[in-house]
């Protein structure tokens, strides 16, 4: 076994494949997440699957709350996200503690990048095999969305889908951007989201099998919606097909 | 299953992204003694059953259930020394967060810290996964009752009921089928010692022993571990049933 597969090396042809194998994971634990910014609100939209009935649904979630304001999607192996989110959610305190105001998404995404670059460079580390989107409406820069990778490269998005078929929600989030150059409201904003998620998933959902996240400039907490809320806007689309 | 060459530390990953060592270690968990935890209409049980693996040994010496606080308790499986570790971990925990907040740990706080201090082991090359699976039966008054399984992996999720080992499949199927939400705990009891001697159903010609506990609502939601003379009893009822139901087969 070539000891450039084996580890965080480079191989001839430049690559480091580890990292690569990171990103496969990722794929294989068949999650999709599709996170939209309108011009007042961000959305974060995921699929809500609980793998056996005696698990109590509560305690399966991709969607976490980082801080008042910043809340992430995470899809990938769980466990890494679990560590993930508690050492975001230490950065956000400690930098509101020394600065006295909340941290902006971008420079929490530009925190998380530093630090899961660290991982692809250590040979006694493996990468996180996780994709975080951070999102969040800022004060200054209004709603962000921005997406880590294992390496950690972190991208500002206007909507960005990461998991196992992202390929097939990106082509559709860049379909519906074109209708209108992403002027959504907030309304437009959930419903691009959910109508993407459907579409690459192939199948209607029902209120609990799918999870929201939002935060508008309005009330800029994030937040998960409540089943009656999803309901609600499941219907409106149904009324509008 | 053979890793050939990405399996010897965590900090490799395999080319379809696997981790190997985290697999391994699950692997000694399937092999190992079955524990079980069921959420009934008043209280949790946990319980597990064990091969005796030496005649010589004070029976009921060789403990897989342990108090973390007085409203927790946790049950492992697996390399029992592991099991151990995280164990004393979540005491630990338990205590650090009474000193720091003055109240009690939630439960679902301690089990998310114990997952993902198991996750932490297999992040690095110098260390190897937990080799055990740890169930735990929670009361607080914020959310009541929590029963929780953390696996090698670091996965952490509350359950109704949950089982790990080598009477997995069975265990689950049994609870699935029967209603637990809907028993009492002392209803409960003889039939979680049936299933727990029914997963060891082909080690019959060594001697067997369980182990239980409970925390309902007559415990006043503490965590209390069953005495010796009253788990024999139940076990030898049980192990009667068991063949009864057999001489009603043949």
């Amino acid at each position: 076994m070539s000891f450039d597969k084996l580890m965080k090396v480079f191989a001839p042809d430049g690559r480091i494949y580890q990292m690569e194998y990171a990103f496969k994971a990722i794929q294989s634990f068949g999650q999709t997440s599709v996170a939209v910014r309108g011009t007042d609100a961000v959305v974060v939209c995921t699929q809500k699957k609980v793998p056996d009935r005696l698990i109590v649904a509560d305690s399966i979630t991709n969607i976490f709350h980082i801080n008042d304001n910043i809340g992430a999607v995470i899809v990938g192996n769980m466990n890494d996200a679990k560590s993930l989110v508690t050492w975001l959610r230490h950065q956000a305190a400690q930098y509101k503690f020394k600065n006295g105001y909340f941290i902006p998404v971008p420079v929490l995404a530009q925190k998380l990048s530093h630090y899961l670059q660290k991982f692809s460079q250590q040979a006694y580390m493996r990468p996180l095999c996780v994709n975080t989107t951070l999102v969040g409406v800022d004060e200054e820069f209004g709603p962000q969305v921005y997406r880590v990778d294992p390496s950690g490269q972190s991208v500002g998005f206007r909507a960005v889908a990461t998991g196992s078929k992202e390929q097939e929600a990106m082509t559709q989030l860049e379909k519906h951007w074109k209708k209108n150059e992403g002027n959504w409201d907030t309304k437009g904003t959930v419903e691009t989201a959910i109508q993407v998620l459907q579409t690459v998933i192939s199948s209607d959902f029902k209120a609990n099998e799918i999870e929201i996240g939002i935060s508008t400039a309005a009330h800029p907490q994030f937040r998960k919606m409540t089943e009656a809320e999803i309901e609600q806007f499941l219907n409106d689309l149904a009324d509008k097909q | 299953m053979s890793g050939t060459g990405f399996d010897y530390e965590c900090s490799s990953l395999s080319p379809e992204g696997r981790i190997f060592q985290i697999e391994y270690a699950e692997k000694a968990v399937e092999t190992s003694s079955t524990i079980v935890g069921v959420r009934c209409k008043d209280g949790i049980v946990l319980g597990t059953e064990k091969i005796v693996v030496n005649k010589m040994m004070v029976p009921g010496t060789d403990k897989r259930i342990y108090s973390v606080h007085p409203s927790a308790g946790c049950v492992v499986n697996g390399l029992v020394p592991d099991g151990k570790s995280l164990m004393f971990r979540a005491r630990e925990e338990a205590t650090q967060y009474e000193k720091m907040f003055g109240i009690r740990i939630p439960g679902n706080n301690l089990a998310e810290r114990l997952g993902m201090r198991a996750q932490l082991n297999t992040v690095y090359a110098s260390q190897r996964p937990y080799g055990s699976t740890l169930i735990m039966a929670t009361h607080d008054h914020i959310k009541g009752m929590g029963l929780f399984m953390v696996e090698p992996s670091g996965s952490c999720f509350e359950y109704y009921g949950c089982a790990s080992g080598r009477g997995k499949q069975l265990a689950r199927n049994e609870i699935e089928k029967k209603n637990f939400r809907e028993v009492s705990v002392n209803e409960a009891l003889p039939l979680i010692a049936k299933i727990l001697l029914k997963s060891q159903e082909e080690m019959k010609e060594k001697k067997q022993e369980i182990e239980l506990s409970i925390m309902s609502e007559e415990t006043g939601y503490k965590h209390k571990i069953l005495d010796r003379a009253f788990v024999d009893h139940l076990a030898a009822k049980a192990a009667e049933e068991i063949e009864n139901e057999q001489m009603d087969m043949a």
